[in-house]
């Protein structure tokens, strides 16, 4: 209530062509707060979820968790909000999982660049035909995933692997996707609030 | 000054240079798997004190619910330890009189010094199982540990340890597909290969036909050379006719501390100076180490009986 105060009377005084130099610094300091806040945040929380869940707590499909809600955040920013997740951000980003992660090594990282492109390239086509769609969308790329660390698994085991693994991944990452999906939608009706304050 | 053109040109460039990048990571992750180990290692080692403070809270919940589990049946529990101390004193009792008729018969055969085994306990930073893998991290400080030592936890074995690295150490869970290792079955004295297929339950091969596991017999590791013999590893279960697992005594699911055995390698047999080889050597023994002389090289062309190993 204060700050929403203290913002319009450096708007009272911006129309009467009274605003010192002081009010001008802290919009722009605002201004910079807003832009790195967009540009980094869904980043950051990628990195931090990933992080998390490679603790040891024993949690049933906790790697396969991982990777849907990393790639589901991809999946999610760059499809509503592109300008939230650049693509620097989103590699560094991948590239710090990668560390934290136990499937095969890059494995993820490129698949969270092809459903950043994938949702990018989309975005007009998807954004018409509803939910559904990308989410089935979404479905494909995670067995893509799936399908890669099975086929990397294999070659390295050198004998046939249960896909069994494939279809609990495929099933937990679509499953959850939902309920990301609103959970974000929540978080950046509450951030554009924010902002537009 | 850039035209907007070939901005434009750039920024369509940059997705398909970083996927280039991510399918190289790949390729290297592939080729120089070690190094890729070492790294996550690593980063697993940095991170250790804030995964053991993101479990605090877990750790501290199980504590609690093991207490109010505990107050719950405070009576019942009571009655059952009294019972199990009886047991125990009744077998405290009997493992002091087999330990006094080995120290005897040891003393009556001449037994030389047994090897003492030290170990090194670690908690577990990570758990690295994933659907196709099954292994842990495990901190140990500055213990050198020996790739291949055997990790035990309370009650049985838990695994191999598979990459050293300067403060963490990665175990091969029993578990994981390419966990091999041979054991002994207790009642029939056979040998088996114990091998894990990412299932709770590894499988028993390679036994002997006329030694077949029997359900419910108990297995320890095998002692031979690399590996410590008589580490309680699990119980024989038969899931369907001739396919035998293993029911690992470890608690697996919950790993929390590991033990590892840190001198794993049985010594060597000593050379038998004075006797005769069956086959001159390959390449000769330098145990001053003395380079050979041409002479001493001829040596293994030069008729058995004239042969002298050492």
């Amino acid at each position: 209530m204060v700050e929403q105060q203290r913002v319009w009377g450096m708007a009272l005084r911006l129309e009467q062509g009274r605003l010192d130099h002081e009010a001008l610094e802290g919009i722009r300091q605002r201004k910079l707060m807003v832009q790195v806040r967009r540009k980094l945040l869904p980043c950051v929380v990628m990195v931090i979820l990933a992080f998390v869940l490679s603790a040891p707590f024993g949690i049933l499909g906790q790697t396969e968790l991982q990777t849907a809600l990393t790639l589901g955040t991809v999946w999610f920013w760059a499809l509503y909000r592109p300008a939230f997740m650049p693509l620097f951000g989103l590699f560094c980003g991948g590239l710090v999982i990668e560390l934290f992660s136990a499937n095969p090594p890059g494995v993820l990282l490129f698949w969270m660049l092809v459903a950043y492109g994938v949702a990018h390239g989309c975005r007009a086509g998807l954004s018409r035909r509803g939910f559904l769609l990308s989410w089935t969308l979404y479905g494909l790329i995670i067995l893509g995933e799936a399908l890669t660390d099975w086929v990397l698994m294999v070659i390295r085991v050198r004998g046939a692997l249960s896909v069994y693994p494939i279809v609990f991944q495929e099933a937990l990452a679509v499953g959850s996707y939902p309920f990301l999906h609103v959970l974000y939608l929540w978080g950046l009706s509450i951030m554009e609030k924010h902002d537009r304050l | 000054m850039i035209s907007i053109h070939t901005r434009q040109l750039l920024a369509g460039l940059v997705l398909p240079v970083m996927v280039f990048l991510a399918v190289g990571v790949m390729l290297a992750g592939q080729i120089w798997s070690a190094k890729a180990i070492q790294l996550r290692m690593a980063a697993a080692r940095e991170m250790g004190p804030v995964y053991q403070g993101l479990l605090f809270p877990q750790h501290q919940f199980y504590k609690w619910q093991l207490t109010l589990q505990g107050v719950g049946d405070l009576l019942a529990e009571n009655s059952r330890l009294r019972k199990e101390n009886r047991q125990l004193a009744y077998w405290y009792g009997e493992a002091q009189t087999l330990r006094q008729e080995n120290a005897r018969l040891k003393a009556v055969l001449h037994w030389g010094a047994e090897d003492t085994r030290d170990y090194v306990s670690g908690w577990v930073v990570r758990d690295e199982s994933g659907p196709y893998l099954r292994a842990v991290l495990l901190q140990v400080g500055d213990h050198q540990v020996q790739q291949g030592s055997l990790a035990v936890d309370a009650v049985g074995l838990v695994g191999r340890v598979s990459e050293v690295g300067p403060h963490v150490v990665r175990v091969l869970l029993i578990e994981d597909a390419a966990s091999r290792i041979p054991v002994t079955l207790q009642n029939s004295g056979g040998d088996a290969m114990m091998i894990g297929d990412n299932t709770p339950y590894p499988r028993l091969m390679y036994y002997s036909q006329s030694l077949r596991p029997e359900e419910g017999e108990h297995i320890v590791t095998r002692g031979q050379t690399g590996l410590t013999g008589g580490v309680s590893v699990g119980h024989v279960h038969y899931l369907a006719p001739g396919q035998p697992v293993v029911i690992p005594d470890a608690a697996l699911e919950r790993l929390e501390l590991v033990r590892i055995f840190d001198g794993d390698f049985m010594p060597e047999a000593p050379p038998s100076a004075g006797r005769v080889r069956e086959k001159p050597p390959l390449l000769p023994d330098h145990h001053d180490g003395e380079a050979p002389s041409n002479w001493q090289n001829l040596r293994r062309f030069l008729p058995f009986s004239s042969l002298r190993n050492g």
